[in-house]
């Protein structure tokens, strides 16, 4: 790129300096743009002030004061940079000589011995600073150097061996010859690092020759902190007092431009509790501060330690920024600020001539630029736009480089780039983009530069862009429409952002707001982490969904951006920063911030569809291999299958499970529906009851995965899914999943939150029964079953019915005869087989006849047939007749086992005892006695 | 295992519940017969030691020559046993039972109690009577210069037992026949 310019480097220096007080007073006026809006916080001179005033009022407010009044404070608020320096030197130059004695202590002379010599000068005072000699002066401000030396410490250590050094006549003799020239603005600095190595050698303080620089700080500050509370301090209430008399007895009334109170430390407190003291002089005081200085620092800088306090002694609060740091009036002023100041530099030259009408006399900038650069300008991380960062960063850089503006602004580290907010894909270069995003005037529908300034600086551009002497570029976004919410603040901030991730990959902060953008558009297509069908319609559907990270969906921004990898279990979206997804990418960012419509930001709607199906398809599918990897080659619409089979097995035919109604989960109801047998099939039976509790969420996630509507199937979808199923291969996968593996699963059921590995369970448990099911001896032990029935059956063919309802009551008084309890449900028992005929029999007996006759053909190995047979078996066994029959064998056992308990069985033949013997002996040997006589 | 009907099982049940039940009855028929039994036998008991003790008795008496008095225990002999009742011979069925022929049995064992035992006291006080004829008999000889001494002192421990309430122990009689044959 070319750059011709035609300034001087020095000219620039001497015109665009830091401090006002730096230009003389011609360049000053010259340059000097009047401030037309300093806010007046309040103001207690009469009058109806603000809230915006220009600086003509303010200097007739300043002026406003009787000679004789006391001391009158004005406070001049505003950012470093903000114009309170140009303020005060602005005011210097403009007061009425004859009317005010003007003293202006610059920010640069922060030094007591200046500021009381600048007193001096102003008093007309030509003695000598203080009464006593210097030599006298000298040594008490070396003695109290050693005080402070002994009270304060510091580097100086131990005071022992400094003190002798402090009070040497080498040391007093430079202070003596630094007092003396204490009046020259000029004078040399104290004790220079030479003087002090000289002075420690001379009396034997070993200092290492690298130390020496801190040691002769050290040496000097404290010199300087005694020369301050030793003389100028103590001086200063005097001469400013003195200083106010003078003045007033001239006509003239003192006024104080303290352009900077910031940089005084002891000094700025002792003039403020001057100044504060309203009776103690007749001043006039326009005090700079900055606003964070005055409530951090100033506060606690008085007696009172309240800012209250300080301005209940203000006249006026006069404030130049506000509080995002932007001078108040600076952007309406910009343009003549810029002009006034490049007038001041610039000559004109033939070299731009012919471009001129392009810069509007701003050469090297346009009203644009300046104004772009100007709401670009940052400090340490915030927006600021102040008139000096302005001067120094946009207008001083861009002059004093050596190259055309736009690619130093680039470069600068107080301008934030603004976006490109052209579509990268029409060929624009490097130099060509920098230029555009400067100077690049944006409309509605495209960017677009003056040709003459690339021609200028030689940017070339494609030949299609080239159009009625305009560079056009079409723009990424179009104007929203009046009724949408504006986009954030901050919009530009973030696209910036993604354009830097586009060009370099690195750390990108404000990525979340793609990410954001991305999921909105990949979400247009139907969630991605949910398994189920996306044609199904019916409310009562459910899916699997993968939950893992937050509601959000997980998306990784590749490339270094900050993001964490995705691992293992944790499957992102991925975005790259491919150059063709430029521009859908940076669309989808302002998509999300501006909260508008696609198709009021996307360019080719049908492209950020394609790019979000893409995106949809691969995560959708990492996310379907992450499942059946998990679940051991199982897909999520095998597992729904699967389960789908499994509880159709359990429940049996017949009834109408896509039905919407809540089926009864109570064990009455498996038991009613369940083929297996509590006694016989105990493991399947159990697995089964614990499976039958999910058979509504299985159902749900079969509306979800193989319906259009609840009771409408989706024969596409389920031919596939049922073509894909092998039931024995995945009964036999289901049975062998590891569950300690999947308790991390990331996947649930929606709706209902329900983990999968919850569903797993039962379906794993009940599969490995299945599975575990010893089906021909199933089978037998059935058959056996049956062949007992038939053979019971039989026996009652000729059941004398009215004889065995006398014998069932009988069964009743009996049991209250020996005291068994009776049981309601003993009744129900009684009264079946009571009503029992002998036809209900001989049906009973031709059903379990036909079920051993036609299983006989069928026994085989095969769980589901088996599982067919069992629920054509249940009606049967399930007939009243044997749960009565039963209840009565039960009924009659329990009556035998309590006459048992009840009756005593211990009778014994009383002649074959031992005791009847003995009776007969003693019978036998009275007898004798009789006989014997 | 043969299938047998609703109502046969029934049946058996009941008829077993009623076996029970008979069983039972027996038990406690025999809880009485013992207890019958018990008493029975200690009455019999309680004869069988008055009539050895009143026969000891009648025995002493003979061999200090008192004849009538012996006379006592054949008579006794004699009346015990034309009044024996059927039962004595064979118990069992009187137990059993606990009719009039227990009746009788334990009223034949009270009676020959008394019967015995009343007589028995009376033979006690001749043989006391005797035995102090002979003790004074004795100390006329001595007084005399007769050197001859009985030795009374067994007669005297016979009476002593003799004369106890008649409820001697078969351990009291076997004492008793030792003291009197010795």
């Amino acid at each position: 790129m070319r750059y011709p310019t035609c300034w001087d480097a020095d000219r620039v220096r001497s015109v665009l300096t830091t401090e006002s007080r730096q230009k003389e007073r011609e360049l000053f006026l010259q340059t000097h743009r009047p401030f037309q809006m300093i806010r007046v916080d309040f103001c207690k001179e009469p009058g109806s002030w603000g809230p915006f005033i220009p600086e003509e009022e303010l200097r007739a407010i300043v002026q406003s004061g009787p000679v004789d009044a006391h001391n009158r404070l004005f406070f001049v608020v505003g950012e470093a940079g903000s114009g309170k320096s140009e303020l005060c030197q602005w005011l210097e130059y403009m007061v009425d000589p004859d009317a005010r004695l003007a003293v202006h202590i610059p920010r640069s002379m922060t030094s007591a011995a200046h500021v009381v010599a600048l007193l001096r000068d102003r008093l007309g005072a030509d003695v000598a600073l203080s009464r006593a000699p210097i030599a006298t002066q000298a040594d008490h401000v070396a003695l109290s150097a050693v005080v402070l030396l002994y009270e304060r410490g510091g580097t100086l250590a131990p005071p022992d061996l400094w003190a002798p050094v402090l009070l040497s006549a080498g040391l007093r003799a430079e202070i003596a010859a630094h007092l003396a020239q204490a009046g020259d603005v000029a004078h040399e600095p104290l004790l220079p690092d030479s003087q002090v190595r000289e002075l420690c050698s001379l009396h034997g303080v070993a200092v290492a020759s690298d130390r020496v620089p801190a040691v002769a700080a050290a040496l000097r500050l404290l010199i300087g902190q005694a020369l301050e509370q030793t003389l100028w301090l103590g001086d200063m209430r005097r001469l400013l007092a003195q200083l106010s008399d003078v003045a007033v007895q001239q006509g003239r009334r003192p006024l104080l431009l303290l352009e900077d109170i910031t940089a005084f430390q002891i000094l700025g407190d002792l003039l403020l509790d001057y100044l504060l003291d309203l009776t103690s002089g007749h001043f006039d005081a326009v005090i700079g501060v900055t606003t964070g200085f005055e409530q951090t620092q100033l506060a606690g800088a008085t007696l009172v330690g309240d800012l209250t306090h300080i301005h209940h002694r203000l006249r006026a609060r006069f404030v130049l920024s506000d509080d995002q740091g932007r001078s108040f009036g600076l952007e309406e002023e910009l343009v003549n600020l810029a002009r006034a100041y490049l007038g001041a530099i610039t000559v004109s030259d033939a070299a731009w001539a012919h471009a001129d009408g392009a810069f509007d006399g701003l050469y090297p900038f346009t009203e644009i630029a300046l104004r772009r650069a100007f709401d670009s300008l940052h400090e340490e991380g915030n927006p600021r736009q102040t008139p000096r960062l302005l001067l120094e960063h946009v207008i001083g850089a861009a002059l004093l480089g050596s190259e055309p503006p736009p690619i130093t602004l680039d470069r600068s580290s107080y301008l934030v780039r603004p976006p490109a907010l052209f579509r990268s894909e029409d060929g624009v270069s490097e130099d060509l983009a920098s230029l555009l995003r400067w100077y690049g005037e944006i409309g509605e529908e495209d960017v677009t530069l003056d040709a003459r300034i690339a021609t200028l600086w030689g940017v070339t551009a494609p030949e299609h862009l080239f159009q009625d002497g305009r560079i056009r570029v079409p723009r990424a976004y179009i104007t929203l429409p009046p009724s949408s919410a504006p986009p954030d603040a901050d919009w530009q901030g973030e696209l910036r952002e993604l354009q830097r991730w586009m060009a370099l990959g690195g750390r990108y902060p404000s990525r979340e707001t793609l990410k954001r953008g991305v999921e909105r558009a990949i979400l247009w297509l139907g969630d991605p982490r949910s398994l189920g069908s996306q044609d199904a319609l019916s409310p009562a559907q459910a899916t699997i969904y993968y939950t893992r990270g937050d509601e959000r969906l997980p998306i990784f921004i590749e490339d270094g951006s900050g993001d964490q990898d995705p691992t293992g279990s944790y499957v992102k979206v991925r975005v790259g920063r491919a150059p063709e997804d430029r521009a859908i990418l940076e669309e989808l960012v302002y998509l999300e911030l501006s909260g508008a419509e696609p198709a009021h930001v996307c360019h080719n709607l049908a492209l950020t569809l394609e790019w979000a199906r893409r995106h949809w398809d691969s995560y959708h599918q990492e996310v379907r291999t992450l499942l059946r990897e998990q679940m051991g080659g199982l897909t999520a619409e095998q597992l729904i299958l699967s389960a789908w089979r499994l509880l159709h097995g359990l429940i049996g035919p017949g009834d109408d499970y896509l039905s919407s109604e809540t089926p009864s989960l109570d064990d009455d109801a498996y038991d009613r529906l369940t083929p297996w047998s509590p006694e016989r099939q105990a493991i399947c039976y159990t697995t089964g009851r614990a499976l039958w509790r999910w058979q509504d969420i299985v159902r749900r996630l079969f509306i979800g995965a193989f319906t259009l509507r609840e009771t409408l199937l989706d024969q596409e979808r389920y031919v596939a899914g049922t073509s894909d199923l092998d039931i024995r291969a995945d009964l036999e996968r289901l049975a062998r999943l590891r569950l300690d593996t999947l308790r991390s699963l990331p996947f649930k059921v929606r709706p209902g939150g329900h983990a999968i590995q919850a569903l797993l369970l039962p379906l794993q448990r009940y599969a490995r029964a299945l599975h575990g099911l010893d089906v021909p001896a199933a089978w037998r032990s059935d058959m056996q079953d049956l062949r007992r029935r038939e053979e019971h059956l039989q026996a009652q063919q000729h059941l004398d019915h009215p004889a065995l309802g006398r014998r069932l009551r009988e069964l009743h008084w009996r049991c209250g005869e020996v005291g068994v309890t009776w049981h309601e449900s003993w009744d129900v028992a009684l009264e079946t087989l009571t009503a029992i005929t002998p036809e209900d029999l001989h049906v009973l007996v031709m059903q379990v006849s036909e079920l051993r006759g036609g299983a006989g053909d069928r026994l085989s190995d095969d769980i589901w047939a088996y599982q067919e047979f069992r629920h054509a078996l249940r009606p049967v066994i399930a007939h009243p007749y044997w749960s009565a029959a039963a209840t009565v064998r039960r009924i009659q056992d329990e009556l035998l086992r309590a006459g048992q308990e009840r009756y005593r069985r211990d009778a014994r033949m009383l002649v074959s005892t031992a005791a009847y013997r003995e009776l007969l002996q003693v019978t036998r040997r009275l007898r004798q006695e009789l006989i014997d006589d | 295992m043969i299938e047998r009907s609703l109502l046969e099982g029934l049946d058996a049940t009941m008829a077993r519940l009623t076996q029970l039940a008979e069983d039972h009855r027996r038990a406690q028929e025999y809880d009485l017969s013992c207890e019958r039994m018990a008493y029975v036998a200690a009455q019999l008991i309680t004869l069988q030691g008055e009539l050895s003790a009143l026969r000891r008795s009648a025995d002493l008496l003979a061999s200090l020559g008192a004849a009538d008095e012996a006379e006592v225990w054949r008579k006794t002999c004699v009346q015990l046993r034309t009044g024996s009742p059927r039962a004595l011979q064979s118990p069992g069925r009187a137990l059993v039972t606990g009719d009039v022929e227990l009746l009788r049995l334990v009223a034949y064992a009270a009676g020959g109690t008394l019967i015995a035992r009343e007589r028995r006291i009376l033979l006690a006080r001749e043989l006391a009577r005797r035995i102090d004829t002979l003790e004074a008999a004795q100390s006329c000889r001595h007084a005399a210069g007769d050197g001859r001494e009985i030795d009374l002192q067994p007669l005297r421990q016979a009476l002593e037992l003799l004369s106890t309430a008649g409820t001697l122990t078969l351990a009291q009689l076997m004492q008793l026949e030792t003291l009197v044959v010795g």
